[in-house]
């Protein structure tokens, strides 16, 4: 009597995982099921804001029950901040300027930056402790592209790795698949940064123990590779000592990114260099 | 359901090791639901809760729902609980189940070429983490909703 039901959902097993499989396929070698991923990632990213919804009444009620005075108070530090802001942006604008002056007097090729940034919001934390992986509401629809360089206010971010119509996925700068081409701000020495998969550790690879690198330097991108413009900050070197071995130097940097607490980051959309020879 | 449990974040206070033992809720969920209630079970949840675990946890598109549609139908065919063997012998097959799952999941990052991959412990960890969580919901909670019924029973 029971054989019948038990034949027909071994057949429908059989139908769904063969369409499971066909998914998999599609998704590995054609753009076909982008779509509907995207459909189901908006489902999804509603029942992520109301799941996590908890962090938002947090954030409301603690703005709602500030008092005046608190409020006016974080005003004016907020005010002082941007004094200080663009008091360093002009002095930087300064710099640039007589950066470009002196080269075109020795006549080195002028390297002018045109980057534009996308500001994102965060979609969905992490999306499992295995992968460090934050999901961002920007994608193809704001002209963000696989391999977007990712920043925040602090420094690297990470890496768009994914870029469905309207959402993002990014690889952050502590994933173990993420490099970083770095630069010691002091000496000068270019190394390769990499993940370690914990979110407070980063590491460089193939350090010699010759190499100029001591605790406190800072490493900002080098610009090397395209991803990642010249200049960014990226962490600080808090450990750097010679491996058993003693031929190479073991480096482990404290990202400067707040990779767990920021709401809103800055995708680069376009980062490129318009290089003109100064006459 | 699972997929709201599943999208939760709410232990980010607690030291980031304990992350890794979160358990496959919706495994947990589709299994108990198959092999522990008699309600009629359709595997067409299962198969479309698959795709939002998918995009949750940016698997290739598919992976989690042939996962929970074999967890699902294996839930069917396992002997309901009656006695302690048949307990165990449901923890078993649970714990099969999920290292399986784990490691189709883990298989599956290689086919969208992501490398190097997470350590192959994160996946012991989620299992003891789902054996651990079977273990409460069997014990405590199954334990505490059977004797209610007995009370209504009597």
């Amino acid at each position: 009597m029971s054989a019948a039901p038990q034949t027909s959902n071994l057949h429908t097993l059989l139908l769904l995982c063969f369409i499971c499989l066909l998914s998999i396929s599609l998704e590995r070698f054609t753009n076909f099921v982008n779509h509907p991923r995207q459909f189901v990632t908006w489902v999804t990213l509603g029942v992520q804001r109301v799941a996590n919804g908890y962090e938002d009444v947090l954030r409301f009620s603690g703005n709602y029950l500030s008092d005046r005075n608190e409020l006016l108070e974080r005003i004016e530090v907020l005010e002082i901040e941007n004094e200080q802001i663009s008091a360093l942006n002009s002095q930087l604008r300064a710099l640039e300027a007589s950066n470009i002056e002196l080269r075109e007097v020795l006549g080195f090729r002028i390297r002018e930056p045109m980057i534009s940034y996308e500001i994102a919001e965060l979609a969905a934390p992490l999306v499992s402790p295995a992968r460090d992986e934050v999901t961002l509401n920007r994608g193809l629809a704001h002209g963000i592209k696989g391999g977007s360089a990712v920043l925040d206010a602090s420094g690297v971010f990470g890496q768009v790795v994914e870029a469905l119509p309207y959402t993002c996925r990014v690889l952050m700068v502590t994933d173990k698949r993420m490099a970083v081409p770095v630069r010691v701000e002091r000496s000068g020495l270019h190394a390769v940064l990499t993940g370690v998969g914990d979110s407070k550790h980063l590491t460089l690879e193939h350090v010699e123990v010759t190499a100029d690198i001591a605790e406190g330097d800072l490493l900002i991108t080098s610009g090397l590779g395209g991803t990642f413009p010249y200049g960014y900050p990226v962490g600080v070197v808090t450990v750097s000592e010679p491996d058993q071995a003693g031929v190479a130097v073991r480096v482990t940097i404290e990202p400067l990114a707040e990779l767990n607490r920021r709401r809103y980051i800055l995708i680069l959309t376009g980062a490129s260099y318009s290089e003109t020879a100064a006459e | 359901m699972s997929v709201f449990v599943s999208a939760f974040h709410s232990f980010a206070f607690l030291p980031e090791f304990v992350s890794y033992f979160t358990p496959n809720v919706a495994l947990l969920v589709c299994f108990y639901w198959a092999s522990n209630t008699n309600t009629s079970v359709s595997l067409l949840i299962p198969f479309a809760t698959g795709f939002f675990l998918d995009t949750l946890f940016a698997y290739p598109f598919g992976v989690n729902s042939i996962i929970l549609c074999l967890i699902t139908y294996l839930g069917m065919k396992i002997p309901k609980r009656e006695n302690k063997a048949v307990l165990r012998f449901q923890l078993a097959g649970l714990g099969v189940a999920s290292i399986c799952a784990e490691v189709l999941r883990y298989l599956s990052l290689l086919i969208i070429a992501e490398s190097p991959l997470p350590s192959p412990l994160v996946l012991v960890y989620s299992v003891i983490g789902t054996l651990v969580t079977w273990v409460l919901v069997v014990f405590l909670l199954d334990r505490w909703l059977v004797s209610e019924e007995t009370e209504v029973s009597f």
